[in-house]
């Protein structure tokens, strides 16, 4: 899905990681012109690629010999940006200093743990990150393991990080026209996302820690679970009005403001006769009606075919390829233009599909033709 | 000192609680001035109200002092590089004073449900009739349409309509919702993330834009990788389990809630793993193979927790990262404190805090930009703190003004008088 805010730009994504992907993924999803960069050696395309390559152009080249090193120099020189998470330190420095020689480009690198520093040459994965981060410390319960977000989220945070020093340095570049060089590291990403646990610790002397139980908010109701957050005394009269409950006076005082939060066990035998008479979307709809904020517990299997989500077309509608039908539909992307529906029809390119149209025009005196 | 790179830009931001507050923080660290208008009667909820005891436990351990509402972990952690200020946008004065600010503004932003804006009469036309190039962001909870759009949420709500509760548990438990209100920083990343592209563009066509963050998409946004995966409705609540790497988990340590997280990326991973536990069971050749591992996992998981659970963390992180493995004794927030890498970074800096409250180790800047880096410039803005300096500088209101509208109740800060 892509929009129109960013098609004036154009950008290189080198690398393989997920950072590098998404953060093409989020240029090509805001309308520009991405090209996904690969070594000849560069590992085959996986399986996140439907999610992260569609509507990218891919060109093969091999910078390590000198004609392939003058292609990239020259192509480099018709970008605005240049996107990397090569952990390879030679094949890094050469795409940076080819980057640093075009004054007007943006060359941003992306880490997992940072690119200087004592941790700079340990191997890393998500996981790592999140646990070096104190995410992964945060989530679940009180004795119980500690948990990462599902998938790579703190791959996409830095994608997302590096998303926004690039424009940033764009924003810049339109008053002092250079480009710069831009460094985000995936774990200095995750501590600033998680700003307010940070600060939580200095002021409360270590704290936050795990949760007793991490249903927190989830209730069963009849046919799954819902969250209802009773953030103020209005929702919970609220509530106890349009459900019609009366707390037993002797209990009186676990249901004060003050008292809730510790006494969840209490609201959910309170709340259990009437929200297990009712369906997820029954609460859902009744509670958002009168302003009690509720959610409703999804697979995420259930998403593409939500009302909601079909109304702002949110998912691909058109199958990414014939050959793959069990991937997809897609999400699209974190923000749109108002208004607008995202378009869809983009294809995933086959790896360096578009190597000799993009390098044909720039191989003028290398002496070699593109591969 | 170097000029920051959105020194010029002027953001009036009408945003609340983490995920707008958020969004405008990355972008005041960048440089932008940022003027966080409030109400004078209704503060920022994540300044936990007026008095202490109807609020969130939220202040340091001395207490909350005089003016609790500026003295919360919550708003303190997200409203640093911002100037505060107070208007009352259902009056006629205070609007007519937040029109005249937009005349000057790049860029106005909101998390209100749609209909506020347009109950105000400051929605996007309005606005553009003030200043004809303004982006206006808005990061509602659903977005600006379809049936849920007036729907209230926030990141407890969002996240098991988003799907990541669903996935978010021990693998075959219960599903779970995060241990902070994720989603909301999600949204604010991408908030940051549509208005520094709204800016882009302004610069290269001209013309500014309405640009919208759906938190629930935004979050959605982040589960990409599972809509490749066939049979989506099987999957259930995933633990540290990975689609791709085979184990990858969190492990149980020696002594209290101590835990080392371990990822085997590779054969080769494995086999520096097999090496440093030397279980029989894990030498077995067909678990080279990353399918076989994945048919095992649940065994492969309990030897390798038979090896962790009997040793500390520290000393295992460190033998398994010298083996060349990714590895890393699980940090609680203590320890994120003390980390030696972001130490050696600068990347948590000794930082102002507002109020009395002692200077604390803060996360600085989202991005590195080498040669126009952002700066933290000044403490979490308080409920009102820069009103009178704001509205004289800007709109060139004079003393006697400014003192008359704060006796009044329009402009000011903490609470309104009587």
């Amino acid at each position: 899905m892509s929009i129109t805010l960013l098609n004036s730009l154009k950008a290189v994504q080198i690398g393989t990681g997920i950072k590098a992907g998404f953060c093409g993924k989020l240029l090509v999803d805001a309308g520009a012109e991405v090209i996904k960069l690969d070594l000849p050696d560069a590992a085959p395309a996986d399986h996140f690629s439907p999610w992260l390559d569609r509507g990218k152009a891919s060109v093969v080249l091999d910078w390590r010999i000198s004609e392939g090193y003058e292609l990239l120099r020259r192509l480099l020189d018709t970008v605005d940006l240049v996107i990397s998470d090569l952990d390879n330190p030679q094949d890094a420095a050469t795409v940076e200093r080819l980057a640093a020689e075009q004054p007007r480009v943006v060359y941003t690198a992306l880490s997992d743990l940072g690119r200087q520093g004592p941790f700079a040459d340990r191997p890393s994965s998500d996981l790592i990150v999140s646990a070096l981060s104190g995410m992964c410390y945060i989530n679940g319960e009180a004795g119980r393991p500690p948990l990462r977000e599902p998938g790579n989220q703190t791959a996409i945070v830095a994608a997302l990080a590096g998303f926004m020093g690039a424009l940033a340095a764009l924003v810049d570049r339109s008053q002092s026209g250079l480009g710069q060089a831009v460094e985000v590291s995936a774990l200095e990403a995750m501590v600033n996302v998680l700003s307010p646990s940070v600060l939580q610790c200095s002021y409360q002397n270590g704290a936050p820690f795990r949760r007793q139980t991490a249903d927190g908010f989830l209730f069963d109701c009849a046919d799954g679970k819902v969250s209802v957050i009773i953030s103020s005394q209005s929702s919970w009269d609220t509530i106890l009005e349009i459900w019609g409950i009366v707390p037993d006076p002797n209990e009186a005082d676990r249901f004060t403001e003050k008292a809730r939060r510790a006494n969840m066990e209490s609201i959910r035998r309170l709340f259990a006769p009437v929200l297990l008479s009712k369906t997820r979307r029954e609460v859902f709809e009744e509670l958002c009606l009168v302003r009690v904020p509720c959610g409703m517990l999804l697979n995420p299997g259930e998403l593409p075919s939500d009302k909601h989500l079909i109304a702002r077309g949110s998912f691909d509608a058109v199958p990414w390829s014939s050959t793959a039908a069990a991937a997809g539909p897609f999400p699209g992307p974190g923000f749109r233009i108002a208004g607008e529906i995202p378009t869809t029809e983009r294809c995933l390119p086959r790896p360096g599909e578009d190597t000799a149209r993009l390098l044909a025009p720039l191989l003028a005196g290398t002496g070699s033709p593109a591969q | 000192m170097s000029r920051m790179p959105l020194e010029h830009i002027r953001i009036i931001d009408l945003t609340q609680a983490w995920a707008g507050s958020y969004a405008l923080q990355l972008l005041a660290d960048f440089g932008a001035e940022v003027i966080k208008v409030e109400s004078r009667s209704r503060p920022d909820p994540w300044r936990g109200g007026f008095e202490a005891s109807r609020g969130l436990p939220c202040y340091p351990v001395d207490g909350p002092g005089e003016r609790p509402y500026n003295r919360s972990y919550l708003a303190n952690s997200v409203n640093r590089n911002k100037f505060g200020i107070t208007l009352d946008l259902a009056t006629a004065e205070g609007k007519s004073m937040f029109l005249e600010l937009v005349k000057s503004a790049d860029a106005v932003t909101e998390n209100f449900t749609p209909r506020v804006l347009h109950n105000l009469g400051i929605d996007y036309d309005a606005l553009r009739k003030m200043q004809p190039s303004i982006i206006l962001l808005s990061m509602p909870a659903f977005g600006l349409s379809g049936p849920y759009r007036e729907y209230p949420g926030i990141g407890g709500t969002i996240e098991p309509m988003s799907g990541n509760a669903w996935l978010l548990g021990e693998h075959g438990g219960e599903p779970q919702v995060s241990g902070v209100m994720y989603p909301d920083a999600v949204a604010g990343l991408n908030g940051a993330s549509a208005l520094l592209a709204a800016l882009v563009a302004r610069d290269a066509t001209g013309s500014g834009c309405h640009v919208e963050v759906s938190q629930h998409e935004a979050m959605i946004a982040m589960l990409g990788e599972f809509f490749t995966h066939g049979g989506l409705e099987a999957l259930g609540p995933r633990g540290n389990r990975d689609l791709e790497l085979v184990p990858n988990g969190v492990f149980r340590a020696l002594g209290e809630d101590e835990w080392v997280a371990i990822t085997v990326r590779h054969t080769i991973d494995w086999e520096r793993l097999v090496e440093c536990i030397g279980d029989p069971l894990l030498r077995a050749p067909a678990l080279r193979s990353r399918d076989e591992r994945r048919r095992r996992e649940d065994e492969i998981e309990a030897a390798i927790t038979a090896w962790t659970s009997a040793r500390p963390a520290s000393e295992m992180e460190q033998e398994l990262v010298r083996a060349g493995l990714p590895a890393a004794r699980v940090r609680n927030f203590s320890d994120v404190l003390a980390c030696r890498q972001l130490a050696a970074s600068g990347y948590l800096a000794m930082t102002a805090q507002p109020e009395g409250i002692a200077p604390a180790p803060t996360p600085g800047i989202i991005a590195n930009l080498k040669r126009t880096p952002g700066r933290i410039r000044l403490p979490a803005a308080g409920h009102g703190e820069h009103s009178s300096s704001v509205l004289g500088r800007l709109l060139g209101l004079d003393t006697e003004t400014l003192s008359d509208l704060e006796a009044r109740g329009v402009i000011g800060a903490g609470p309104p008088p009587g």
